[in-house]
């Protein structure tokens, strides 16, 4: 009896084994890449800006953030750090000083973790304002998503 | 003597034979143009009182209107955020840059706009007003 309970132990479990394994979630390799946003202030001088991304949770993880492109805003903008785990956030950056950018310019650029293949961002400026304080409402927001480093 | 219990022939004659009483034209003249101007001038007067009458009852109406429209109960109920110091109705990145360009211009900051409640208006005010702007992990979002 005792010789034949380590091949009874092992019947049971190589049917086990060799069984499939349960429904796995569709396998979509996350990837990498980062969102670049860009305002365009059209002439004026810009200042400050506040825009709000929103992407599908299940889509898309914001897991960084950094800044733009011109001095005026090259360091990191204001945003909530509990919003990386929404996917929802606002983000906004002045400079007092009278470097500013005139044309389009990246302010932003927001690092993603993407599990679904083509995210939907919806960016929306809700406000941008130059060195007076003076609201731009000439000025216009776009975005460009790149990178792919599975 | 009573008069009517004379003879109507009698009082004739006595009328007759008392002096009838001369005005000399001028006076006369001077008295009407008197009275003319003493009953143009209580004329004018009654038009003033008439005019300030109705004055002070436009004025009052005026005023009772006012009072009514500008009743804290009629009034929008717009309940400013410290954070909004722009006072747009809505806190946002302008409130901080706000903040930020009067310090840099060494304005003499307001006590109000000590939002972080540490006794003085400096840059730390404006952090806390730019994290209230961008904060999402409130019910609503931010703070609006």
């Amino acid at each position: 009896m005792r010789r034949l309970a380590p091949q009874c132990l092992l019947v049971l479990l190589v049917p086990v084994m060799l069984a499939p394994t349960r429904q796995q979630a569709p396998t979509t390799s996350p990837r990498f890449a980062y969102l670049d946003v860009f305002i365009d202030p059209r002439g004026s001088a810009l200042a400050a800006y506040q825009f709000e991304l929103n992407v599908d949770q299940n889509a898309a993880t914001i897991v960084g953030v950094e800044g733009g492109e011109h001095v005026a805003f090259n360091a990191a903008p204001y945003y909530d750090p509990a919003a990386l785990t929404y996917g929802r956030i606002i983000i906004a950056a002045f400079n007092t000083g009278s470097d500013l950018p005139t044309a389009k310019t990246r302010v932003a650029r927001l690092h993603l973790r993407i599990a679904s293949s083509a995210p939907e961002y919806r960016v929306s400026l809700e406000t941008a304002a130059d060195a007076s304080g003076k609201k731009l409402d000439q000025a216009v927001i776009s975005f460009d998503e790149k990178g792919n480093t599975p | 003597m009573d008069p009517e219990s004379l003879p109507s022939r009698v009082v004739e004659a006595l009328r007759a034979s008392e002096p009838q009483p001369t005005v000399p034209p001028q006076l006369d003249a001077a008295i009407l143009a008197s009275a003319r101007i003493a009953i143009r001038r209580r004329a004018r007067s009654r038009w003033i009182i008439r005019a300030v009458v109705a004055s002070g009852a436009a004025a009052a109406v005026v005023a009772i209107g006012f009072r009514w429209s500008t009743h804290p109960d009629r009034q929008p109920q717009v309940a400013f955020v410290r954070e909004d110091l722009n006072r747009d109705g809505r806190v946002d990145i302008l409130d901080a840059f706000y903040l930020a360009r009067k310090l840099d211009a060494a304005g003499a900051p307001d006590k109000s706009q000590d939002v972080n409640g540490d006794g003085k208006v400096d840059r730390s005010d404006v952090d806390a007003i730019a994290a209230a702007a961008v904060r999402v992990s409130t019910v609503g979002g931010g703070a609006s």
